[in-house]
């Protein structure tokens, strides 16, 4: 019996998250495969439209991470993410999106266990809802 | 006519022979006595146009920035005379909001503000009004005059009474700011703070479990056309090139064209339910931290859809989250582009 | 007009309480009526007749997006096999009935025929409109701000409908106006051959309705007017409060501009959508090299009401504006078209 396999979007800061995406797969630290992986420089540099988009191509699941606060590459990105995504965390739950399907986290480049545990809680709790149609783009009519 | 009105259209009227302005926005009678409208006074002689009454909900402050994104005619002259605008409470925080975001140098505008104790909705009126089977006639033909708690009016030698609470606007009901925060002048006594802000009806959507929340909003957005006249009232949605609009590009000479074809349209025109919700929640992330609730964008909506629950809802959770208030200070720095050591960060893994 | 006197066979009667029966019995065709929804009145799919909002002045958006949707998928495309493309179109067979229908709006959909099927026929629009009956509502009390008169129209006109209803009290007056609207009596015994008291009584409601709109706007040389004050100050003194938001184009029963796009929905498959669109947006006339030959609110207004009075007027002997006062009722700001006309008839160009 095939379960659902949920596609999580994840994007992930070069210097520190993405690089313990990295250490996990050099250490052969086993996670599921949902997520596909958009890098970009700093968690600051994630727009809200690029959350939304995710969603709107038909991503079930979204994760933003970034540096631990304090360590941020370009000093304070991560900072301004933090602000930014807790808006849109509330806005998305307020308009009837389960909070379960995005997420946030500081995975550091030391970190491989941490990024697979990430990913296995996220994809994990993503499966438990189901596809996601809610904000899917209608494709055939109707 | 008030003693309120008289002194704003003395004023006007001396702006305007000294010389001193470009022109004056403020409300003039509208279609009929039931409605207002914005009125631009360019002449003195017509400074006697301008009301300010109970129907004067409308923010005025919108059309500053308005002016700023007019492209002059071929051989007209810049006119770099400030503009005076009819402000109210919640206008000023508007006002303030875009003095802090440098749209509007302070020396632009000349303010003339006015304490305003409640603007009636004119959709909850005529609804009041056929409630009580007001003769036809009546309506929009019946002078209304505020009278303590409620709106009074006469027609044909019977008296009526609109209760206050059923035809001015929710913000009104929990309004803490009936006297303009910033202005040249004040016309009028200053009104007492009686309101105590109130998110009741945010609370209750929030307190639905998630199913019945999308079951609300889907069902509030299945109705939305997309035209878009909720973002083009706004007072702070100024963007030339607007995030949410898919034909909306700056063009200079410097663009490219690969710039031009790549153009991410994150939002296109179709109102699918499905990119409704993306205008509406980019919309409210855009708005978040600058937004002063003056409702303009819900009584704008022809298909009546709630946008006061959306905006109050950013409100709430800037305050809380961030202890954030927008419209106050024209020093401040924007929400967003500013972080706390101490930010809410207990949602992060 | 009441044809009570030149085609009695083409006349009936039927009780108010029978119409939910009869409606039921028209099988094969979606129903769209006025109902109330959320404080205003729409046109919506329905399929219990008994709440029909009948009394309202007027739905906030008009019917034509049955014919002319918001959004509409012209077609797809996708990748077939090796350098193949495969084409679909949406299958368009939903019969439909509008009933209720304003004469204003009807006469606004007869308009969007005569476009719809001028230089080009619009398969999509004619399509919709082929599987369509609309049966009218003659208009008992006119809003305040409606001046369908000012404009070739009447709350009793028969433009565009297949059968008009006047409201008699306790029935409607029935004149069928085409063969389409025949056909849906046929089978309906619900309906009785009217007397002299029925065709008088439906000549008072509309000689009522005629008095309240006895303001008429002579609109009659206003295209020649408009024609010559295309530079005229009137422009932006008149544009200024506008908030060029688009309501009012929205919400109007004659307007009808689309912009069409590719949305793709995956990788290799691809929709062809026409949406409405709106001479109001700043970006309408946007051009790629950055020019914009209506930047400003006061050329769009120019724009709109030169539109509906002079061009269209130009080019179908008949305004573009069917006076519904939608765009009155629900601007934000309060524009007022009945004013501007009235401000534009005495203005004297000369002096401009």
């Amino acid at each position: 019996m095939s379960q659902f396999e949920p596609v999580i979007a994840a994007f992930l800061c070069n210097w520190c998250s993405y690089a313990g995406a990295d250490l996990a797969g050099t250490g052969r630290m086993k996670y599921h495969p949902n997520v596909k992986v958009i890098r970009v420089m700093c968690s600051g540099r994630v727009n809200p439209l690029f959350v939304l988009k995710a969603f709107k191509e038909g991503a079930d699941g979204v994760l933003v991470s970034g540096c631990h606060p304090g360590d941020c590459h370009y000093i304070k990105g991560n900072m301004f993410a933090r602000r930014r995504f807790a808006v849109l965390k509330n806005l998305l739950a307020y308009v009837g999106i389960e909070p379960e399907r995005f997420h946030m986290s500081w995975v550091s480049a030391s970190e491989g266990a941490k990024f697979a545990q990430v990913i296995n809680e996220v994809t994990e709790s993503v499966r438990a809802l189901g596809p996601q149609k809610k904000l899917t783009k209608v494709g055939i009519d109707e | 006519m008030s003693k309120t009105e008289q002194n704003i259209r003395t004023k006007v009227k001396q702006l305007l022979d000294e010389g001193k302005i470009r022109y004056c926005i403020g409300y003039e009678t509208g279609s009929d006595s039931w409605h207002v409208t914005p009125g631009f006074i360019f002449d003195a002689k017509d400074a006697e146009k301008i009301v300010f009454n109970p129907l004067c909900a409308n923010n005025l402050v919108g059309y500053l920035t308005d002016e700023k994104k007019r492209e002059l005619r071929k051989g007209e002259k810049a006119d770099t005379r400030p503009i005076a605008l009819l402000v109210k409470g919640c206008d000023s925080k508007a006002l303030i909001q875009l003095l802090s975001e440098n749209q509007i140098q302070r020396s632009e505008v000349i303010i003339l503000g006015v304490p305003c104790n409640g603007s009636i909705d004119i959709h909850r009126l005529e609804k009041l009004a056929h409630e009580m089977k007001l003769p036809a006639e009546a309506m929009y033909s019946m002078e209304i005059t505020r009278n303590g708690n409620n709106f009074t009016g006469e027609w044909k030698g019977k008296k009526y009474s609109f209760p206050l609470e059923k035809t001015v606007f929710d913000k009104c009901l929990c309004c803490v700011t009936p006297n303009p925060l910033i202005s040249d002048e004040l016309f009028g006594d200053k009104i007492e703070t009686t309101g105590a802000k109130n998110y009741a009806s945010v609370e209750e959507i929030e307190a639905l479990p998630v199913e019945k929340r999308w079951e609300f909003w889907s069902e509030q957005f299945s109705r939305c056309i997309r035209c878009s006249a909720c973002k083009n009232i706004c007072p702070l949605c100024y963007c030339k090139e607007c995030a949410v609009d898919s034909a909306d590009i700056v063009i200079t000479p410097q663009t490219t064209s690969k710039e031009k074809t790549n153009k991410m349209p994150w939002v296109e025109k179709n109102s699918e339910l499905p990119e409704n919700i993306f205008f509406h929640l980019t919309r409210m992330m855009h708005m978040a931290g600058r937004c002063i609730n003056c409702g303009e964008c819900e009584r704008a909506c022809p298909m009546n859809i709630p946008l006061g629950l959306l905006t109050k809802k950013i409100e709430k959770d800037v305050k809380e989250l961030f202890g954030h208030e927008a419209g106050l200070d024209p020093e401040a720095k924007s929400l967003l582009s500013i972080f706390e050591e101490g930010d809410p960060g207990d949602f992060i893994k | 007009m009441t044809s009570s006197n030149s085609a009695k066979n083409r006349d009936f009667v039927i009780k108010k309480e029978h119409i939910p029966k009869f409606l039921k019995g028209l099988s094969g065709y979606s129903i769209y009526a006025p109902v109330a929804d959320n404080d205003l009145i729409t046109f919506k799919l329905v399929q219990k007749f008994d709440a029909l909002a009948l009394n309202y002045s007027n739905a906030v958006k008009s019917p034509k997006y049955l014919f002319l949707p918001q959004t509409e998928t012209m077609f797809f495309f996708k990748k077939g096999g090796k350098d193949k493309v495969e084409v679909s179109e949406p299958k368009q067979e939903e019969k439909i009935i509008i009933f209720g229908i304003r004469p204003c709006d009807a006469a606004g959909i007869a308009m969007l025929d005569t476009v719809f099927s001028g230089d080009y026929d619009d398969t999509f629009y004619q399509k919709r409109r082929e599987n369509s009956v609309l049966i009218g509502l003659a208009c008992n009390d006119p809003d305040k701000n409606c001046f369908c008169t000012s404009t070739g129209g009447a709350p009793d006109a028969s433009d565009g409908l297949d059968i008009l209803l006047t409201d008699i009290g306790d029935s409607y007056y029935v004149n069928v106006l085409t063969p389409k609207g025949a056909k849906l009596l046929e089978k309906s015994d619900l309906f009785a051959k009217p007397s002299a008291e029925h065709a008088k009584a439906a000549d008072k409601t509309h000689k009522n309705a005629h008095q309240k709109l006895s303001e008429k706007i002579d609109t009659a040389g206003l295209p020649e007017k408009l024609g010559a004050m295309f530079e005229h100050p009137f422009w932006k003194q008149v544009s200024m409060k506008c908030l060029a938001c688009g309501a009012c184009t929205f919400l109007c029963p004659t307007c009808f501009c689309f912009d069409i796009n590719d949305l793709e929905y995956t990788d290799t498959a691809t929709k062809r959508v026409r949406t409405w669109d709106s001479c109001q947006f700043g970006s309408y006339t946007l051009h790629t090299s950055g020019h914009n030959p209506r930047p400003n609110k006061e050329n769009r207004m120019r724009n709109r009401i030169m539109h509906k009075y002079k061009y269209h007027y130009d080019n179908f002997k008949s305004p573009g504006c069917t006076g519904c006062g939608r765009c009155i009722i629900h601007c934000p700001v309060n524009m007022n078209l009945k004013g501007i006309l009235k401000e534009l008839i005495n203005l004297e160009i000369g002096q401009g």
